[in-house]
């Protein structure tokens, strides 16, 4: 028997049953629409969170103060008051895969100004930390060497503070009030974004001279961080091997104690998120896989019942020469229609949903056609594995048995 | 031994000349756990081409396990069963589905044809499984020609529910010849029809019977079985009777003494 005559017998029987048919597709209209939405999202998410490492520079390393936690990627720097500004200094001195440096040191503050306040986090650096973190002012300018030297009192506002304390009018010029100390702004930075992965607020931030932080707000001597570009990013894994030598040494730590900082190359953060992101795909994807098994299991019950249903008539095809192989086909074919139809209508619907959650929720959804054709593949392949043991069961319909069904 | 003078509308010039059918000492069995049936115990019957055979019995005397081995749709527990000379207990599934197909035609009590699928359509229905590719305007003359050979040129395109149970019936008889079987199988084909309607299906089976086909007809009313031109009595598995009906009388005669459905 031809396929075509095959298909269109199916479709009519499909059209029988219109309310069942298309329940039963739903289920599979559903789980390929979840599979690829939910594929979608994770792997935006990958997507946003490469692109942010990128634009961070992935020859970037921070040397943080405090032991790392063991497999994780907690930075909580600052746990330690070793690391100094000599430091940083020898970094740049003796690490030849080193090509800038800046330091850190920063603490929790209430902004003020005028009726407004804004909590956020104020950090001492140096001008260079623009420059590694290749980072604009959007307006205004960056603090530079001198406003450090003399511990000036200017400040470079992010673009949240800058929003919630300033609204529309430019904040340059301006001044907010820290710690009941007044900071001029002098320069707003241009939008970063979520942070990769983590999801921190970038822009929630407030960058000032590092002796003006350390001597008027956190008392501190001591750095919570250096941030460090290495030459390029193969030259990344170089440079950690020298900073930690040449730290291990400056500290002095004996062979087999812990180190009292930790290096973290940027290439192995890009890594450990695209592994993180990968999971988080996976995870949805098998969430998503679930429905539409469901949906290949109501395809399987729908055509039990369509075979219990059209006993009679396989008996009737039988006795006028149809062969199992032409009565398996037939309902393998029909399971097979009912199942890409939904597989079809799934895939509508899975790039129309990924195009809301992209313009309701803001994540980015990226639909591949590799996403597309595999939940086309699997939605056959979901028909032929449900179809199957139905159109089986209708095949080995005993003829004489089947046309005397009532 | 008939030999068909002229060739026939019905069935294409056959290569075989011997017996369509030869059955020889069938057995039937039916193992159904505790119990086991013995439906056939040694049935010898041979019909040559072009007979007309009407085969009676009460229920259980194992006409209907007959004509499902005569109809291939099921094989003998012993004996041999030789269509057109061709053994078919000896074959596969499969390939007695294309003898189904091409050499045989069925006719059932209760019509089967597929609700929903035009008249037209259930007399392709056949074509469709015939193992060679035909197109579907080949397949559509094969079926008009199988329903003008019954009567039913026009309705064609109307539903099994839209007709009356005699014009059923018909498209029943039209399926069963669209491939050109050697035999057409009845089985009780009057059995839901009115006496009037039923004298009208024996007239086709007369006339394709007159064209060379050859018939076995299931039947348990001698009204219906004096048409045909042999009967047969089954009886407790066995062949009780086997005779030549002599003179016949022609369904068209007779249905010019029944009266018609409009003076009712």
């Amino acid at each position: 028997m031809i396929y075509l005559a095959t298909i269109r017998i199916a479709l009519r029987a499909l059209a029988r049953n219109k309310m069942r048919s298309a329940l039963t597709m739903l289920g599979i209209i559903i789980g390929v629409g979840a599979v690829i939405a939910m594929v979608g999202v994770g792997q935006g998410a990958q997507q946003q969170s490469q692109q942010q490492i990128a634009s961070m520079g992935s020859n970037l390393l921070f040397v943080g103060a405090g032991t790392v936690n063991r497999g994780g990627m907690h930075m909580g720097w600052g746990a330690t008051k070793s690391l100094v500004e000599d430091d940083l200094k020898a970094i740049l001195k003796q690490c030849p895969s080193v090509a800038d440096a800046a330091p850190g040191d920063g603490t929790g503050v209430q902004v003020v100004y005028g009726n407004e306040n804004w909590s956020t986090r104020i950090t001492g650096t140096s001008p260079d930390y623009f420059d590694i973190r290749n980072w604009q002012v959007q307006s205004g300018s960056e603090f530079t060497a001198s406003d450090v030297e003399s511990s000036a009192n200017v400040a470079v506002i992010g673009q949240t503070p800058a929003q919630n304390l300033f609204g529309d009018s430019d904040p340059v010029g301006k001044l907010i009030r820290i710690k009941d100390l007044p900071f001029k702004v002098i320069g707003v930075l241009a939008p970063k974004g979520a942070s990769a992965g983590m999801g921190q607020d970038q822009d929630d931030v407030i960058f000032a001279p590092l002796s003006t932080v350390q001597k008027k707000l956190t008392g501190d001597t001591w750095l919570q961080w250096i941030i460090v570009s290495a030459k390029s990013k193969e030259a990344s894994y170089a440079a950690q091997q020298q900073i930690t030598d040449l730290l291990r040494e400056r500290h002095r730590i004996r062979p087999g104690m812990d180190d009292d900082f930790f290096v973290r190359n940027m290439a192995d953060l890009a890594e450990f998120r695209d592994a993180q992101n990968r999971l988080f795909t996976l995870l949805l994807a098998s969430v998503a896989s679930i429905s539409l098994i469901v949906g290949g299991i109501g395809i399987m019950n729908i055509m039990l019942v369509s075979v219990t249903e059209r006993t009679r008539e396989i008996g009737i095809r039988m006795a006028i020469g149809a062969t199992e192989e032409d009565v398996q086909r037939q309902f393998l074919i029909e399971a097979l229609v009912l199942s890409l139809l939904g597989g079809g209508v799934g895939i509508a619907l899975g790039i129309i949903s990924s195009l809301l959650i992209t313009n309701m929720a803001g994540w980015p959804v990226l639909v591949s056609p590799m996403a597309i054709a595999v939940a086309a593949l699997f939605s056959a392949g979901v028909g032929i594995f449900f179809g199957y043991y139905p159109a089986r069961k209708a095949a080995q319909l005993d003829p004489i048995e089947a046309l005397r069904y009532e | 031994m008939v030999t068909l003078a002229q060739g026939t509308p019905a069935t294409e010039t056959p290569a075989w000349k011997g017996p369509v059918i030869q059955v020889e000492n069938i057995h039937k069995y039916y193992d159904l756990g505790e119990t086991k049936v013995h439906a056939l115990r040694g049935v010898s019957v041979e019909i040559a081409r072009g007979e007309f055979v009407a085969i009676m019995g009460a229920s259980g005397s194992g006409k209907s396990t007959f004509m499902n081995l005569l109809g291939c749709l099921d094989r003998p527990s012993s004996g041999r069963y030789l269509l057109e000379g061709t053994d078919v207990s000896e074959l596969t599934k499969a390939e007695l589905a294309l003898i189904r197909n091409q050499r045989i035609g069925f006719v059932f009590q209760g019509f089967n044809l597929l609700s929903r699928t035009t008249a037209l359509e259930n007399v392709e229905l056949p074509t469709l499984y015939t193992r060679r590719h035909m197109e579907a305007a080949e397949r559509e003359k094969l079926a008009r020609e199988s329903l003008q050979m019954v009567g039913l040129g026009d309705r064609v395109e109307h539903f099994p529910s839209q007709l009356s149970g005699g014009q059923q019936q018909r498209v029943a008889v039209a399926r069963a010849l669209v491939n050109r079987p050697s035999i057409l199988l009845a089985d009780e084909p009057t059995g839901n029809l009115d006496s009037r309607t039923a004298v009208e299906i024996m007239q086709i089976f007369q006339d394709l019977n007159d064209g060379g086909l050859t018939i076995v007809l299931v039947t348990h009313e001698h009204d219906i079985a004096q048409f045909a031109k042999r009967t047969i009595i089954f009886r407790d598995g066995k062949v009780r009777k086997d005779e030549v009906n002599e003179e016949q009388p022609r369904a068209m005669e007779v249905l010019k003494t029944l009266p018609t459905l409009e003076e009712d």
